[in-house]
C-alpha cells in the first residue's frame, strides 16, 4: 500500500517536471535551426538554407546581416578564427557569422 | 595569426594608439551619420552636427572612403551594447560631476580609468581585419581622439571647485565681549557694595 502511494507521488512529480520543461523553450540544434532562419528570414528576405545546417546571407552587407541578427536578440561578443560569435541572452543561443563566405552557423 | 603574435603585436601598437582611439573607431560611422552613438552619450548637450565637425579629419580622408564598409560592420558589432552603454554613462556622470580642485588628480585618473576600461572591452573583441582598419586610419583616428579627449579636459577642468578659505572672526567683537562681562561684573559689584553700605549704615544708627 505504501509502496503504491510513493510510486503515484513519484508519478505526479515527473509529470509536473516534464510538463514545466516543455514550457521552457528547450532548443537542440535542429529545432534552434529553424527557428533562427524563420526570425532571420522575417529580418532578411533573400537567405536559404545550406547543407550542414547552415544558413546563406550572401547576399547582404555585413553590417545588415549584424543589425538583423541584433533585431531578433543576438548580442555580439567575439571574434573567433574568422567568425563573430553572437549570443541571445533571452534563449542561450550563439550563432557565427562567418566572415569569409557570409554564412550562419550555430557550431563555432 | 597566434594568441601570442596577437598579445605581441598589441604591444607594439599600444604605444601609438590612444585608449580613446578605439572609442572613436567604434562611434565613426554614427558620427559621421549623424545617429546617436557612444560619443554623443559623453557629450549629451552636443548637437550631432558638432559631434560629426569633430569627425571632419575622418571622412574627409581617403582611406575612409576605401574602409568605409568595414567600419560600418565595427559600428554595428558594438553599437546599442548593454555592457558599453553602461560604460558611457558612468563615464558621462564621472565627467559631468563636481569636485574639489584638491581632487583634481585623483578625479582625472577615475575617468580615465573608465576610458581604459572601455577601450580593452573594444579592443578584446576587434578582429584582425579590424586591427588593420585601426592602423590605415590611425593618424585621422587619433586626431579626432585628441580632439575629443582635449574637450573631456576642458570640461573636467571647468567643474572643479576651488576650496574657500576659512572665515577668521573678527577680534574686536571678541574684545567686545569682554568688555561687556566686565561692565556687567563692575555693575553688580557696586550694587553690591551700596547693599553693604546700606546695610551697615543702617546698623550704626
Amino acid at each position: 500500500m505504501k509502496n503504491k502511494n510513493y510510486q503515484s507521488i513519484i508519478e505526479e512529480v515527473t509529470l509536473r517536471v516534464f510538463k514545466k520543461l516543455t514550457e521552457i523553450n528547450l532548443v537542440d540544434e535542429g529545432t534552434g535551426f529553424d527557428t533562427i532562419f524563420t526570425e532571420l528570414k522575417k529580418q532578411l528576405n533573400d537567405i536559404s538554407i545550406m547543407p550542414d545546417n547552415v544558413i546563406d546571407v550572401s547576399k547582404y552587407k555585413e553590417h545588415e546581416i549584424i543589425e538583423a541578427l541584433k533585431r531578433i536578440g543576438y548580442i555580439y561578443r567575439k571574434p573567433m578564427g574568422g567568425k563573430l560569435h553572437f549570443f541571445n541572452k533571452k534563449t542561450s543561443i550563439s550563432v557565427y557569422l562567418v566572415q569569409k563566405n557570409l554564412t550562419i552557423t550555430l557550431l563555432p | 595569426m597566434s594568441k601570442n603574435k596577437k598579445v605581441l603585436k598589441e604591444s607594439i601598437t599600444t604605444s601609438a594608439i590612444s585608449p580613446f582611439s578605439y572609442i572613436v573607431l567604434i562611434d565613426c560611422i554614427s558620427a559621421i551619420d549623424k545617429n546617436r552613438g557612444y560619443i554623443q552619450m559623453i557629450f549629451p548637450n552636443e548637437s550631432l552636427d558638432v559631434i560629426r565637425g569633430m569627425f571632419r579629419k575622418v571622412f574627409d580622408s581617403q582611406n575612409y572612403a576605401k574602409s568605409k564598409e568595414s567600419l560600418q560592420s565595427i559600428s554595428s558589432r558594438f553599437s546599442n551594447n548593454p555592457a558599453l552603454k553602461v560604460l558611457f554613462q558612468s563615464l558621462r556622470k564621472l565627467k559631468s560631476a563636481s569636485y574639489p580642485m584638491a581632487e583634481k588628480e585623483s578625479h582625472e585618473k577615475d575617468i580615465q580609468t573608465i576610458i581604459e576600461k572601455i577601450s580593452t572591452f573594444i579592443k578584446r573583441r576587434l578582429t584582425d581585419e579590424d586591427d588593420k582598419i585601426l592602423e590605415n586610419l590611425l593618424s585621422e583616428i587619433n586626431h579626432v581622439s585628441e580632439r575629443i579627449s582635449k574637450k573631456i579636459d576642458d570640461e573636467v577642468l571647468s567643474l572643479g571647485i576651488k576650496e574657500e578659505e576659512p572665515i577668521e572672526e573678527p577680534k574686536d567683537t571678541k574684545q567686545k565681549t569682554e568688555v561687556k562681562v566686565n561692565e556687567r561684573i563692575k555693575n553688580k559689584l557696586r550694587k553690591k557694595i551700596k547693599e553693604i553700605i546700606r546695610t551697615h549704615l543702617i546698623k550704626r544708627h
